[in-house]
């Protein structure tokens, strides 16, 4: 008899426990669509900073970011948040270490002259030159490569920038020093320091194109002076807005570049590259020769000045990395994300890479 | 818009572009390179050490990721001819690296010649394999790391320098332009590596011979070094001349032109 209550009463309470486990159900199911959620919304920025801080270039393919470049649109926030949560769906970029930010960042006045060398870090400028309808803006980075970083040894890339008051015209400069000797990254910080001294004090009306021979004239005494081996290529340029967009003048040795991009293409302003495939460049302080030329820019053009390392990278009937720029530089990204731009990861190009890039607004 | 220059030099930027370089490492197999020094065991002849030694110099290039994302290495032996160890392939790839031939004679002139021949199907070969959409590839002038201990002896005689050199020649003038660096063991031929190798104007030349205290070990490391030395970093006028590596010393200059 014992037995048969004994039987009887689970049947009995699980007739009472049927509110109690649906209730408890109901809350399981709560508590895991909360959890879903959350997790849904944290795997976009676990996503992106698993991939790094690089931009990945992959051969084919379209990213979705192109297409709608090509398409004359700009991607409301929340498809650029998809576009950085497909990537492993094969496009040819992957995110960067942050989305994009919902508020445009401060951009600081360039009141006096910067100069980048980073020999042992990535650095990155933001800001904006002139004022008004005549305001330029600026971001400028420079990374070691990962050839340097893997022997130890400092990125040898420098680069600078500054307003010159009287032409109202923002000067720029990159220089790229010779890897085959130990000294050029300090060779390459003078010769940018040079340009933005001589660029500074340039008076209204002269040629932009003389500021090349003083540089070039520190330079050489700074290398004679202080016996150091070093050499560097240097493209420098001004940007002087106007009312049409900007008159740009761009002078070099050597194989840092110079481009501007308007509307999805790329054109070429300065370049010296060989089509032998030898690494061999003109160089400051042996030649001082400059190679000049101005050109008049419309309005959302973007100039930019790189060392080989970078702009390697660049073609004008397009290139991967080409293409994804056009599309993201349709206006100027936040600092952070320009820096993982120049820092795009491809194993072909391992040297230091730095970059100028102005948007002409 | 307007231009100062009438034409824009804008040819060489159509197309992003990638520098790429081939690599020959050359390893002389003949019988002397397989005969140990008096009084020491078998395995310690230099080949052996060598043979064994190759892959290692391929880990070690392939650590380097310049050398790893940018060369493709290729491994020649010859005793009385030529043979491929391992085909021309960047240093990603996994290749086996076959075992040389036996052979007695150590014959520059096929060697050489085979080399001329050889370069434009590697060219061919590595810019299939490297090309990308979008990309150009540059293939630099090649570099030929020869290892040798011996003086050029073909067909039971003495090779006679005017046979091997028109195919020297050859490979190091336009279009190929190798760069050859001559490596000797201890008891190679001096004069031999000079006129082997190549140089810069000023008259010096990547001719180096080793010291009888390195040991194989060491100098394998020195080639490695020699080959990350001369690739991969943006020069004034070309690496023609690298850095004697440790352990060997540059020939100055031929011992017969001295006399």
């Amino acid at each position: 008899m014992r037995g048969t209550e004994v039987l009887a009463e689970p049947a009995r309470a699980g007739y009472d426990l049927v509110p109690l486990v649906a209730a408890l159900l109901f809350l399981v199911s709560v508590f895991a669509l909360v959890l879903w959620l959350r997790r849904r919304r944290e795997r976009v920025v676990t996503r992106s900073v698993q991939t790094g801080t690089g931009v990945v270039l992959r051969a084919g393919g379209t990213s979705r970011s192109s297409k709608q470049a090509s398409a004359g649109r700009r991607s409301p926030p929340s498809q650029q948040r998809f576009r950085l949560s497909s990537a492993k769906l094969g496009n040819p970029v992957r995110g960067l270490a942050f989305g994009p930010s919902r508020r445009r960042p401060t951009e600081p006045a360039l009141t006096s002259a910067v100069l980048i060398h980073g020999p042992w870090f990535h650095t990155v400028y933001h800001g904006y030159g002139g004022s008004g309808a005549a305001r330029v803006v600026i971001r400028a980075a420079t990374v070691r490569g990962v050839a340097h970083a893997f022997d130890g040894t400092p990125g040898q890339d420098a680069c600078g920038i500054t307003w010159n008051q009287q032409r109202q015209s923002l000067i720029a400069a990159v220089a790229d020093g010779l890897g085959s000797k130990p000294d050029s990254g300090d060779v390459a910080h003078q010769a940018v320091a040079g340009v933005l001294r001589e660029g500074q004090r340039l008076a209204a009306g002269k040629d932009f194109a003389a500021v090349l021979e003083p540089a070039a004239g520190q330079v050489r005494r700074f290398v004679e002076k202080n016996q150091v081996s070093g050499a560097t290529t240097l493209v420098l340029s001004e940007i002087r807005p106007t009312a049409e967009g900007a008159e740009v003048t761009v002078s070099g040795v050597g194989d840092s570049e110079a481009w501007f991009l308007h509307d999805g293409a790329w054109t070429v302003l300065h370049h010296e590259r060989r089509s032998d495939g030898e690494n061999v460049t003109r160089h400051l302080p042996s030649q001082a020769q400059g190679r000049a030329r101005r050109i008049r820019v419309p309005h959302g053009s973007v100039v930019v000045l790189a060392s080989d390392g970078f702009a390697g990278a660049l073609g004008m009937d397009g290139s991967p990395l080409g293409r994804e720029l056009a599309a993201r530089w349709r206006q100027p990204p936040p600092p952070v994300e320009f820096l993982a731009q120049v820092n795009f990861e491809d194993e072909f190009f391992t040297d230091d890479r730095t970059a100028v890039a102005v948007w002409i607004r | 818009m307007t231009t100062q220059q009438p034409t824009a030099p804008f040819e060489g930027a159509r197309s992003a572009r990638i520098r790429t370089y081939l690599i020959y490492i050359v390893l002389d197999t003949s019988e002397s390179m397989r005969t140990p020094a008096r009084g020491a065991a078998p395995q310690d002849a230099p080949l052996q050490h060598f043979v064994n030694l190759i892959p290692r110099m391929l880990r070690d290039l392939a650590d380097s990721p310049v050398i790893n994302s940018i060369a493709s290495v290729s491994v020649l032996a010859f005793n009385d001819r030529p043979e491929v160890l391992r085909p021309m392939t960047s240093l990603v790839q996994a290749v086996a690296i076959g075992k040389p031939r036996l052979g007695y004679g150590t014959d520059y002139a096929s060697v050489l010649k085979f080399m001329v021949e050889q370069h434009p199907k590697d060219v061919r070969a590595v810019n299939l394999g490297r090309a990308r959409e979008g990309l150009t590839v540059d293939v630099a002038r090649p570099w030929v790391f020869f290892i040798t201990d011996g003086r050029p002896y073909a067909r039971s005689a003495n090779q006679e320098t005017a046979e091997w050199m028109v195919h020297r020649d050859r490979l190091v003038n336009l279009p190929i332009g190798a760069r050859i660096a001559a490596i000797g063991l201890p008891g190679a031929d001096r004069d031999t590596l000079w006129e082997l190798a190549t140089g810069d104007d000023n008259g010096s030349r990547n001719a180096f011979i080793s010291d009888r205290r390195t040991t194989p070990r060491e100098l394998s490391g020195s080639v490695v070094d020699a080959i990350q030395q001369s690739i991969g970093m943006s020069t004034s006028a070309g690496m023609l001349t690298i850095e004697s590596p440790v352990g060997m010393r540059r020939i100055d200059r031929p011992r017969r032109a001295r006399d």
